[in-house]
C-alpha cells in the first residue's frame, strides 16, 4: 500500500491544497519498506488529484483539505484521512497501529474522519434521503 | 491564573468585534482567540489555545508565505491581504488578514497578532456580479455526478476539444470552467462566448476581432475572444445555434488552428483549447442538415452529457441546502432550512429548468419566508400540486410514498430492471429494495438481471 503524507517542518502540512512537499511511503504488513520525497511545488490544488493518481497513491494522510479536493480524491479512488496533525514519524506509527483517531493526531476543532464522513450539509442530505425511503 | 479586571475587559472588547483576532507567542502557539475567530474557523477557543497557529488557522499562506512571519522579518504590518482558510467542516472561507507585532514594555518582540475578516458575503456578491463561479460550486453526490467527477480530471488533462451536452440550467458553463481549472491551461484565461445570443456578423467580430478600418465603426484594432483566450480555453456555448457560414469559419479554426481578424488577411495562430456546449441533439441537427458533419466530428472528440436534475434527484437536498446557505449570505437572512414536506415536494418535482430553476424557487421562497423554515406553502403553486388543504400527517405520508415510488421506479429504469444495481445506487440492501417495491406496488420485471452473466 502506498501512503502519501504532505509534510512541512517535519509535521503533517496544515493545508493539503497548497502543500509543497509530499512523502510517499510503501507499507507492507505493518512495516514501512520504502520512502521517497516528491515535490508538489507549482501544482494547482485540483491538479493534485491526477498527480497522486499518477504516483499510485492508495491513501492520503493530510491536514486540512478543502471539501472539493477531498471529494475528487475519493471519487478518484484515493482513501483520504484528513484533519490529521502531528510529527511525521508519530503519525506513520499511529497509522500502522490504527491509532490516528487519538486526540493528539486530530487537528484542533475537528473530528476524526472515521466518525464523520463529510460536513454537516452532506449528512443532512443523507438524513433526508434515508427518511424518504424508510 | 486569576484573570484581572483589565484582562476581562480586554476579552470583552475582543469578543465584541466581528473580525477574528488571535495572538501567538514566539513559538507560534496561540495565546488568545476571540469569539469571531471561533465562529469563522469553527475551532472552539479551548481547542485553539496552546496549539500551533498553522494547525488552528489553516490558511492558504501558512506554509508558504505566513503573513505574521513576513511582518516579523520586515517590521512592516500586513494590511487586508486576501487569502482563504479551511474551516473545520472543510469549507474554504475567503478572508482578509492584517497583522501586528506584539512587544513587551522594553520593546522586545514577544509575539504577534492577526486580525481577519470573513469575506464570504463579499465573495458571493462578486461571483454573482461576474458570473465567475468555479468548480467548487458544482454540487452532487448522485451516481451520475460521481461519474462526471471521475471523468473530469482525465478529460481536463487530455487537452482535447470537448462537447458538453445538457439542458438549460444544468451547469454547462460550470463544467467547462472545471475542465479549464483542472487542465494545464488553468493559469491562462478562460473566455466564454454565448454563440446563440449574437447574430452572425457580431459573432464573427466578437470571436476573431477586427483591424481598424475593417468597417465603419472600427476605429481601433480590437482583439477577438480567441485572441483573449490565447494559451487558455475558449467556451463556445449554444454552438448548435450558429449559422452555416459561421460553422465553416469555426471548422477552419479547429482544423488549422489559425484565423483572420475582420479586415485583415494575415492569419493569426490560435493556441486555444475549445470547449463547446449545446442543448443536446447536435447529431440530430447534423442528420437534418443544419449542422456540418465535419465540424461535428471535430467538436465531438469527447462528449460529456450533463444529467437532468430529475435524473439525479438525490442531489436535490444537497442543492437545496446550498441554495439556502447562499441566499442567507446574500440577503443577510436566517432561514434554517426546508421542512420535510417541502423537501418531499421538491424531490418529487420534475424541474424542467433544472438547477437554475431550483435556485429561483428557493430565492422566491426566501421572499415569502422571512425566517425559520421554508414550508410547502412558500413554494410555487405548480410544485404544491393538489395540496390545497393545510398539510396533514396523511398528506405528508402520501407525498413521501409517492416520492419513494418515484425514486425506486426511476432507479430501476436507469439500470434496465436490475434490482441489485438500482438498490446499490439508492444505498439500500437489495432485500430492502424488494420489500419496499412490493409494498409500494411497483412491478418488478421477471428478469432481474442477477442471472445475467457479468
Amino acid at each position: 500500500m502506498r501512503i502519501a503524507l504532505p509534510i512541512w517542518d517535519d509535521r503533517i502540512s496544515p493545508v493539503f491544497d497548497v502543500s509543497t512537499v509530499l512523502l510517499l511511503c510503501d507499507v507492507e504488513d505493518g512495516a514501512i519498506i520504502s520512502q521517497v520525497w516528491r515535490s508538489l511545488e507549482g501544482s494547482q490544488p485540483l491538479g493534485r488529484v491526477q498527480t497522486l493518481l499518477d504516483w499510485g497513491v492508495d491513501v492520503l494522510i493530510c491536514g486540512a483539505v478543502s471539501m472539493v479536493l477531498e471529494h475528487l480524491l475519493q471519487t478518484g479512488g484515493v482513501r483520504v484521512i484528513p484533519r490529521v496533525r502531528g510529527g511525521v514519524a508519530a503519525v506513520l506509527d499511529a497509522f500502522v497501529e490504527q491509532r490516528l483517531g487519538e486526540p493528539q493526531f486530530v487537528l484542533p476543532g475537528c473530528r476524526p474522519e472515521s466518525r464523520r464522513r463529510g460536513g454537516t450539509r452532506r449528512s443532512s442530505a443523507r438524513r433526508h434521503h434515508k427518511e424518504a425511503v424508510r | 491564573m486569576a484573570a484581572s479586571d483589565d484582562s476581562l475587559h480586554k476579552d470583552a472588547i475582543l469578543d465584541s468585534i466581528g473580525d477574528g483576532v488571535f495572538t501567538v507567542d514566539a513559538q507560534w502557539r496561540v495565546t488568545s482567540f476571540n469569539r469571531a475567530a471561533e465562529q469563522i474557523t469553527g475551532v472552539p477557543r479551548e481547542q485553539a489555545i496552546g496549539q500551533l497557529c498553522s494547525e488552528v488557522f489553516r490558511a492558504s499562506i501558512c506554509e508558504g508565505d505566513c503573513a505574521l512571519r513576513r511582518t516579523l522579518q520586515t517590521g512592516r504590518p500586513v494590511r487586508n491581504r486576501a487569502v482563504y482558510i479551511i474551516a473545520s467542516d472543510g469549507r474554504r472561507v475567503p478572508i482578509s488578514i492584517s497583522t501586528a507585532i506584539l512587544r513587551d514594555p522594553a520593546g522586545q518582540v514577544i509575539g504577534g497578532a492577526e486580525t481577519f475578516r470573513d469575506l464570504s458575503e463579499v465573495d458571493q456578491l462578486r461571483k454573482e456580479l461576474e458570473h465567475s463561479y468555479s468548480f467548487a460550486d458544482i454540487i452532487g453526490q448522485s451516481a451520475p455526478m460521481q461519474k462526471l467527477f471521475r471523468l473530469l480530471p482525465m478529460v481536463a488533462q487530455s487537452d482535447s476539444t470537448v462537447l458538453i451536452e445538457g439542458a438549460s440550467g444544468t451547469g454547462k458553463e460550470l463544467v467547462a470552467r472545471a475542465i479549464h481549472d483542472l487542465s494545464p491551461r488553468s493559469r491562462k484565461p478562460f473566455v466564454a462566448v454565448n454563440c446563440g445570443a449574437l447574430p452572425d456578423t457580431l459573432l464573427e467580430s466578437e470571436l476573431f476581432g477586427y483591424k481598424a478600418g475593417a468597417f465603419t465603426d472600427a476605429r481601433r484594432d480590437k482583439p477577438g475572444r480567441f485572441a483573449r483566450a490565447e494559451g487558455g480555453t475558449i467556451f463556445l456555448d449554444e454552438l448548435g445555434d450558429v449559422s452555416p457560414a459561421m460553422q465553416t469559419r469555426l471548422l477552419r479554426v479547429l482544423q488549422e488552428r489559425v484565423y483572420e481578424p475582420l479586415g485583415s488577411i494575415k492569419a493569426i495562430g490560435a493556441d486555444v483549447r475549445v470547449l463547446a456546449a449545446t442543448h443536446g441533439d447536435l447529431d440530430q441537427q447534423v442528420k437534418s442538415g443544419h449542422f456540418r458533419q465535419d465540424l461535428y466530428y471535430r467538436i465531438n472528440v469527447i462528449r460529456l452529457r450533463l444529467p437532468l436534475l430529475r435524473d439525479r434527484r438525490d442531489d436535490i437536498p444537497l442543492l437545496v441546502d446550498h441554495a439556502v446557505a447562499k441566499f442567507n449570505r446574500l440577503r443577510g437572512k436566517d432561514v434554517h432550512g426546508v421542512s420535510g414536506q417541502a423537501m418531499a415536494l421538491l424531490m418529487a418535482y420534475d424541474f424542467p429548468g433544472n438547477v437554475r430553476e431550483l435556485e429561483n424557487i428557493i430565492e422566491r421562497a426566501f421572499a415569502l419566508c422571512p425566517t425559520g423554515m421554508i414550508d410547502a406553502h412558500h413554494l410555487p403553486a405548480e410544485i404544491q400540486g393538489d395540496l390545497a388543504t393545510p398539510p396533514t400527517a396523511a398528506g405528508s405520508r402520501q407525498a413521501l410514498r409517492n416520492l419513494e415510488r418515484r425514486l425506486l421506479t426511476e432507479a430501476l429504469a436507469r439500470h434496465g430492471g436490475n434490482r441489485a444495481r438500482a438498490a446499490r445506487e439508492l444505498s439500500m440492501h437489495s432485500s430492502t429494495f424488494y420489500r419496499k417495491a412490493r409494498s409500494l406496488g411497483i412491478d418488478l420485471p421477471a428478469t432481474d438481471g442477477r442471472r445475467r452473466a457479468r
